[in-house]
């Protein structure tokens, strides 16, 4: 991996919305393969590429991209109860 | 609502990563095997070579026949493995090998560190092979003792010409992902 790790939810945005990574592929004019290392973490993307997605799913980029790693989604909408 | 699997895709390749890794490993077989039937060729002929004759008839001789016929047909044999693979290989990369290719930033990336890996290892070739040829050439230099002539010569050219292809190809093949 190149620089330090990114951490993003593309898979879990992908499978929600119920596309495969062909479709995602497709809509963002790069390779399958591609969103396959986006979603692994083994690859960051370019900030045009990251806008993209942004403007793809209708999320601000720090919804999608973070340094730190990601809490999932169920738990940041329903905090665990203390 | 939709059916197909969400992960797995369809090899757009063609080929799944393990079996581009195996073409890879049999074209460098190929062209290895080449190299050793070149350097046999060069050394037998230099150790086991007596003027036919004289030796004609004699184990010796029949050694040497065998041997030569041996490499003489397993040599373009495995050239055409190696042809084969190359191709096989581009084939199976239709995104970097095809003329107008459209590809991402990423594999835009791994291409170019595809071919600057493969500079730099064809150029240590090609060095090698100066080196090999000025100790061949003057003689007393030599710590290796045969002399490559203009036909050998030419199948290591030959060799550095394939290996141009390969290199970078099989870089590319090795690493990527399905």
């Amino acid at each position: 991996m190149d620089g330090a790790t990114i951490y993003n939810r593309l898979a879990v945005l992908r499978v929600e919305r119920n596309l495969s990574r062909q479709e995602l592929a497709t809509a963002l004019g790069i390779s399958y393969q591609t969103v396959g290392y986006l979603e692994r973490g083994e690859y960051n993307p370019s900030l045009e590429l990251a806008f993209k997605l942004s403007d793809f799913f209708s999320l601000p980029i720090e919804a999608i991209f973070s340094r730190q790693p990601l809490k999932p989604l169920s738990e940041e909408i329903y905090p665990a109860k203390k | 609502m939709a059916t197909h699997n969400l992960n797995l895709e369809g090899l757009g390749h063609g080929r799944s990563q393990k079996q581009r890794r195996r073409m890879v490993l049999v074209a460098y077989m190929s062209f290895v095997g080449m190299l050793i039937i070149v350097a046999v060729s060069v050394f037998s002929g230099h150790l086991f070579f007596v003027d036919p004759t004289r030796t004609r008839g004699t184990p010796h001789f029949f050694f040497y026949t065998v041997l030569s016929g041996t490499l003489t047909i397993t040599w373009p044999i495995l050239m055409l493995i190696s042809i084969f693979n190359n191709i096989s290989l581009s084939r199976a990369l239709p995104e970097y090998t095809m003329k107008q290719s459209t590809l991402d930033e990423r594999q835009l990336r791994v291409r170019d560190s595809a071919y600057r890996y493969s500079y730099a290892i064809v150029s240590l070739a090609i060095l090698g092979i100066f080196i090999f040829k000025f100790f061949t050439l003057f003689p007393g230099v030599h710590f290796v003792q045969p002399s490559i002539n203009r036909f050998e010569f030419s199948l290591f050219l030959m060799s550095i010409g394939g290996l141009m292809n390969l290199v970078p190809l099989s870089i590319i093949a090795w690493n990527e992902r399905d």
